[in-house]
């Protein structure tokens, strides 16, 4: 970056027709306050185009004495807007975005919750819906297993391949088999709404 | 409103108020000489009273500096100091409205704005002195353009009076957007170096 003195009036020039990147922009507002030609500068560059435009804009009297006058009454004004009592607003912002100087991502930020909102509530709605489809599919399943007759086969399994699969002793089958009084729904593994449980006693007892 | 200012102003509008924002007061200073002009002109064609125009365009800035934060870059700068100024000359007339001491032989209608100007109504803040020597300007201005080079000229014209970017031109013009930097700035070097003898007769104090 040029010292604020050394730049010349073109900087002036372009920055008056906001062409100027921000590095020599700075340094172009920077010379206003090195040297008070600079604005003589300014305001003559903005009364060539004023003019250009309309003769009607040619000053009629000292914009400098009125500018004088101006800042005699805007030192008497507190900033009320400064940062320091927090009243500096959202436009504040919404301008550094626009001038391309806005380091923090706070724009970033709120759409990164939003998105993180979403997903959280699309993940909820996707488990709800799996635990319902479960258990309507484990309900139906065992809707429709009726009392089986038991046979003394090898170990099979009960139901459909995506259901649960049960493995059965043969030896426990035949066992069971021969004693109907002992078996039930229960020796099976499955709810029985009349018989918890089977026992068996030998007669070492 | 007649939006006739180049639309690329805007960017250094907007750098102008966040330095202001940021506590550079020389930064409003330079948006004040930049618009006052205009500002000046909208006020003269509501108010026929020729310290009201200027008190109230001091007025106008002074609120605009207030309320500087709440300006959201949404619009062009000087479209939000147009409603400040119309919002203010309006409530300076109904003051005078209220007060019975004055008439109303100074007030244009509350329909005039910028655009319904009538051109036959002297303004406000005219004076034979002020108009010969905003006269004067016009004149050594378009004096000044008429002795620059083609290439100067077209440059300036094409920037100032057809409101097209630095690309735009640089298309137009067949030429590195650099040397359509360097033909404006020479252009507003040469016409400027013949109004600023006349500026400076204007300003009694400070510069």
């Amino acid at each position: 970056m040029k010292p604020a003195a050394a730049i010349s009036d073109e900087y002036i020039s372009a920055m008056a027709d906001g062409h100027l990147d921000s590095s020599e922009l700075g340094t172009a507002l920077n010379s206003f306050n090195a040297d008070e030609q600079r604005m003589r500068t300014w305001h003559a560059y903005h009364v060539v185009g004023d003019v250009l435009r309309s003769a009607e804009l040619a000053p009629l009297g000292s914009d400098f004495d009125f500018l004088e006058k101006l800042e005699k009454r805007l030192s008497l004004e507190p900033a009320n807007w400064s940062t320091a009592n927090g009243v500096l607003s959202q436009g504040h912002s919404l301008i550094r975005a626009r001038v391309g100087k806005s380091s923090a991502n706070a724009p970033v930020l709120r759409w990164k919750l939003v998105s993180g909102l979403a997903c959280t509530a699309l993940v909820g709605t996707l488990a709800i819906g799996q635990w319902n489809r479960f258990d309507s599919a484990a309900n139906q399943h065992l809707s429709t297993l009726a009392p089986v007759a038991v046979q003394p086969t090898t170990p099979v399994q009960l139901g459909d391949a995506n259901s649960q699969a049960m493995i059965r002793d043969p030896v426990l089958d035949s066992l069971l088999a021969a004693h109907h009084q002992l078996g039930g729904h229960s020796a099976l593994q499955r709810p029985s709404g009349f018989l918890r449980n089977a026992t068996y006693e030998g007669t070492s007892r | 409103m007649k939006e006739d200012f180049p639309q690329s102003t805007h960017a250094s509008d907007l750098v102008l108020v966040e330095r202001t924002l940021g506590g550079d007061q020389r930064a409003y200073s330079l948006l004040v000489l930049k618009y006052q002009r205009r500002i000046q002109r909208l006020i003269g064609r509501m108010v026929r009273d020729v310290d009201l125009v200027e008190d109230i365009a001091q007025e106008t800035f002074i609120r605009a500096y207030r309320a500087l934060h709440q300006f959201r870059g949404d619009s062009q700068f000087y479209t939000w100091l147009y409603r400040i100024a119309v919002n203010t000359a309006k409530k300076f007339l109904l003051e005078l409205k209220r007060d019975p001491t004055v008439s109303g032989s100074f007030m244009a209608s509350e329909e005039e704005d910028e655009t319904s100007w009538q051109k036959s109504e002297p303004r406000s803040d005219e004076t034979p002195e002020t108009v010969l020597a905003a006269k004067e300007i016009a004149a050594v201005v378009n004096a000044a353009m008429d002795e620059l080079a083609d290439d100067l000229k077209e440059a300036i014209v094409l920037r100032e009076i057809e409101g097209l970017s630095y690309e735009e031109i640089s298309l137009a013009m067949d030429c590195p957007i650099g040397t359509v930097r360097s033909r404006i700035f020479r252009a507003r070097e040469a016409i400027s170096a013949r109004i600023k003898p006349l500026l400076d007769k204007q300003t009694s104090k400070r510069w």
